[in-house]
């Protein structure tokens, strides 16, 4: 995607510091969007708070070409090749509500991933940003091509009778590490999500969850907005490790939910 | 430009005829003559089975229709509610609108929306298109229409889970339309598909054992065989997704995972199952999780 950006980097790190240092200030001059977004000026202080950044192949996104429902847009994000990852940040350049999920992991990790399902409200690029050790954002995403609109449709669970009982509802499972396959976790948690765009519905979304392991030592913390999708779904990379998971949320109506993911066999 | 889907009807059987579209996708190329239509002759006019995707796709396979029999229009049947067969009922609105209670329903709560869909799609093609509400309701069982004995099936799985499918076989003739239940070559379309319905009815086709069967999309007409190859793709979409489920996959790493080389020729298999696992993976996901309620709550 990004060869030159690449070509930089992997310069970076052989050449001596006097050469690095010459090369910092072009990293700070803005590279090129890869995507083109019309909007990325915005994501530079908005999302990436007016850090460095790079497009970085280590970075992968995997969407659909097409958004078959809008409002569920399926996205894996992907980091792996790092040093030590303090964030992965999942966003939405042309949405109106930018961003949609923040990972931070209590220990930093050479890798991370994040699945889940977005909101789209046009066609836009998804994005994947990872904060490395070296305090420098590595970016990654593809464009996906929608009819519209998923962000200020309402959610189906607003048009359910019953939707209040089930806020809270939550299931999980933990895979231990096999070949091919780092240990993961996978949770869903019953939730309008509700963007607060729609006339006499207000915004009611989750926005912090806590993974800690057995011990109540948290392993993440995950904010969320309301372009993640209706009853939403994440899947992530464990770091190495054994025993139940504790999973605690809250919206922000400090509505809460909590889960224990028994461990792995 | 004048637009023109040159609809040619195609005689199957004695007095039975097709018009067989494209095995692609909806484009502003083919103007959505993505699906197999056709028409059973009678003394009391012609029975037309899905009228098509636009407007203008209805009017033209009307004057097609028009220029082989001089008994004019009986009725018209939709088979279901999926819009490619539902919105060229326009141009037959003198004549009376057929469709099972499901399609009908559905159309009366997302007809309009369905239509944005298309516009988006199709552009100048849907000029003059606008939601169809059928009149009447297809009733299942034999009749008789004219000099010909026909038989209504509400089949479900395609586009609902009971009753929500309709195929009509003419008797004399043995052909069996069957709608969207049957692709041929062509990967089948999940959207409000229900698979173990979907399954039933075809092993309820296979056991039926008509003599030639129009599928809803692929090349037309066909035989048993493709009702078995559309089983085997739902059989196999099924438990490939389910398997990914059990092993953790997310719903975007499903998007990715490869097709079985059985359909690796295939119109649009990747399409199609990209679409599928938007359709159900969430389902199959959240079914292996462990729930913090007495059960997994449905979706």
């Amino acid at each position: 995607m990004t060869t030159t950006t690449l070509s930089i980097q992997a310069a970076a790190r052989v050449v001596t510091c006097a050469v690095a240092f010459f090369l910092a200030p072009s990293l700070s001059a803005a590279p090129e969007d890869p995507l083109k977004s019309p909007s990325w000026s915005v994501m530079e202080t908005r999302i990436l708070e007016g850090r460095d950044y790079v497009f970085d192949d280590r970075v992968s996104v995997t969407v659909p070409a097409v958004a078959e429902d809008s409002t569920r847009v399926p996205v894996f994000a992907s980091a792996q090749g790092f040093e030590a990852i303090q964030r992965m940040v999942i966003f939405v350049d042309l949405n109106p509500i930018t961003s949609a999920a923040d990972l931070t992991p209590a220990t930093p990790m050479a890798e991370m991933s994040l699945g889940l399902e977005v909101k789209v409200q046009q066609a836009t690029p998804v994005r994947a940003a990872v904060l490395d050790k070296d305090g420098v954002w590595h970016i990654g995403g593809g464009w996906v091509s929608a009819a519209g609109g998923g962000c200020t449709a309402p959610s189906i669970a607003s048009a359910r009778p019953d939707w209040r009982e089930r806020l809270g509802q939550a299931g999980g499972r933990v895979w231990a590490a096999n070949e091919g396959q780092d240990r993961r976790l996978s949770f869903t948690v019953r939730h309008p999500m509700d963007a607060g765009f729609v006339a006499g519905l207000p915004e009611l979304y989750l926005d912090e969850t806590v993974i800690a392991d057995a011990g109540g030592n948290p392993l993440f913390t995950l904010r969320t907005l309301a372009s993640v999708s209706e009853d939403p779904n994440f899947t992530l990379r464990l770091p190495p490790g054994s025993g139940d998971i504790l999973i605690r949320g809250r919206d922000n109506n400090a509505n809460r939910f909590s889960l224990r993911v028994p461990s792995d066999v | 430009m004048t637009l023109d889907y040159q609809l040619e009807p195609r005689q199957i059987a004695p007095g039975v005829w097709i018009f067989e579209g494209s095995d692609g996708d909806f484009d502003r190329s083919n103007g959505g003559n993505i699906l197999n239509t056709g028409f059973i002759e009678t003394d009391a006019g012609a029975v037309v089975i899905d009228p098509g995707p636009t407007q203008l796709y209805g009017t033209q396979m009307r004057a097609a229709i028009e220029r082989v029999t001089d008994n004019g229009i009986a009725r018209v049947y939709i088979t279901h509610r999926h819009p490619d067969h539902v919105v060229g009922a326009q141009a037959f609105s003198d004549s009376p609108v057929y469709a099972l209670p499901h399609t009908r329903n559905a159309l009366e709560i997302d007809g309009e929306a369905l239509l944005d869909g298309l516009f988006r799609l199709l552009g100048d093609w849907m000029r003059d298109s606008q939601a169809v509400h059928p009149g009447h309701e297809a009733v299942p069982g034999p009749e008789r229409i004219g000099d010909r004995a026909l038989r209504f099936i509400a089949w479900g799985g395609h586009s609902g889970q009971v009753a929500s499918d309709l195929a009509i076989l003419d008797e004399q003739t043995g052909v069996l339309f069957a709608g969207d239940l049957v692709f041929n070559g062509r990967a089948p379309t999940t959207p409000h598909a229900d698979l173990d319905a979907w399954r039933k009815a075809l092993d309820a086709i296979l056991a039926m054992r008509p003599q030639m069967i129009v599928p809803g999309h692929g090349s037309a007409p066909t035989t048993m065989q493709a009702v078995e190859e559309t089983r085997e793709w739902l059989q196999w979409l099924e438990t490939h997704l389910r398997d990914a489920a059990q092993r953790g996959v997310s719903i975007g790493e499903a998007l990715t995972l490869p097709i079985d080389e059985r359909f690796s020729d295939w119109s649009l298999a990747r399409h199609e199952y990209v679409r599928s696992v938007n359709h159900l993976y969430p389902e199959y996901r959240d079914a292996v999780l462990h729930w913090n309620t007495e059960r997994a709550p449905a979706p």
